[in-house]
């Protein structure tokens, strides 16, 4: 009987339902923050992206090498004491809306060696109307050492939605440049 | 930025508030009072985890329409009790304390909350209902400002309302 009344007392009454009120209030804050954290990730396609160019066959910049957000130029020639050009080594379009782009060095790889054979490895962006944008991205090893004479870079450019611009690259090499020595260079485009 | 289950939210600790309030001032109130809004603040946390489960299934308009409806009933709520304190118990000084303490700072909150989620959302409310609710507002207004000048108004009213009565 005893029980009885002190469940049914106010204070008991009140006490259970906080109780539940604050668990409800908990559990309702929850699920909300988690709403909150939801978030909706879709991939699409780049708005800057590499297209190829007149030379990307050239340089070897076709079918796998190519993709819009990747290019390997694994065919990029060099001969002893002659500068060659490919004025559309690949080129990069942009779509969408404006964005601004500069190369970036990323890494060397199993050039040390060969690096004495290069007097210069020049790239530039060039505009359809034939004006260069930005400043030069060369490596360039004007001593002759085993040491390109810097890392190259280059402040971001402004480029307009629907151009297209080229990647002109400028290989020279020293007179006496052995055969079959090969420079990996990485280079990363960025954009924002 | 405010989802709009943030009213469903609101809402749910509207109706536990009332919850715990009703059983404070259980005298004045059928005693199964608390428990109702204990449910209802349980249908609304149903009411969160369907809209979480169904989010890209439910376009925004429709779940803010659904949110600030139950917001709406719980605020209705709110008043009804206010009406009942003041109408039918005839307590006057509490009914004055609940509009003061729960039933204007809830109001105004909502408020605050349905036009900053608006602001954010770019969204506008049909221009009727802003009408409408102006149009409620001053009635409301009108009123209690009259009855707070001259509370003799009322139990003039009620007087001749009995004297008719008789007839």
């Amino acid at each position: 009987m005893e029980i009885r009344k002190m469940l049914y007392r106010k204070e008991m009454k009140l006490v259970t339902l906080l109780l539940t009120s604050l668990l409800i209030a908990t559990a309702s804050a929850t699920v909300y923050y988690s709403l909150v954290m939801q978030a909706t990730v879709t991939t699409q396609a780049p708005e800057v992206k590499f297209v190829a160019g007149n030379d990307s066959t050239a340089a070897g910049a076709t079918g796998g090498d190519l993709t819009d957000a990747w290019v390997r130029m694994d065919s990029l020639k060099a001969y002893p004491n002659v500068t060659l050009t490919y004025e559309q080594a690949v080129n990069i379009s942009c779509t969408g809306s404006a964005h601004e782009i500069k190369l970036t060095h990323s890494s060397i790889t199993n050039g040390t060696s060969a690096v004495s054979n290069f007097t210069s490895i020049k790239f530039e962006l060039i505009a359809a109307n034939a004006s260069q944008m930005g400043t030069d991205f060369t490596y360039s090893n004007a001593n002759g050492d085993n040491n390109w004479d810097s890392t190259p870079s280059m402040s971001y450019v402004n480029m307009l939605a629907t151009e297209e611009w080229a990647v002109k690259v400028t290989i020279t090499a020293v007179a006496g440049a052995a055969a079959n020595a090969v420079i990996a260079i990485v280079i990363n485009l960025d954009v924002k | 930025m405010i989802l709009p289950e943030f009213f469903a939210l609101l809402s749910i600790d509207v109706f536990l508030l009332l919850s715990l309030l009703t059983c404070l001032l259980e005298e004045r109130f059928p005693k199964a009072v608390p428990y109702i809004y204990q449910i209802a603040a349980l249908i609304g946390f149903g009411h969160l985890l369907v809209s979480k489960e169904f989010l890209s299934v439910f376009g925004e308009y429709m779940r803010f329409w659904y949110n600030f409806f139950y917001l709406l009933v719980a605020l209705g709520n709110i008043i009804a009790i206010n009406l009942y304190l003041a109408l039918e118990k005839k307590l006057w000084a509490l009914a004055k304390a609940w509009s003061g303490a729960v039933t204007f700072p809830i109001t105004v909150i909502s408020l605050f909350f349905v036009s900053n989620y608006s602001y954010l959302q770019g969204a506008e409310f049909p221009i009727l209902i802003l009408q409408l609710g102006l149009v409620i507002s001053v009635m409301v207004m009108g009123v209690s400002v009259t009855i707070l000048l001259s509370p003799n108004l009322l139990n003039k009213f009620r007087k001749r309302k009995e004297v008719n009565k008789w007839k």
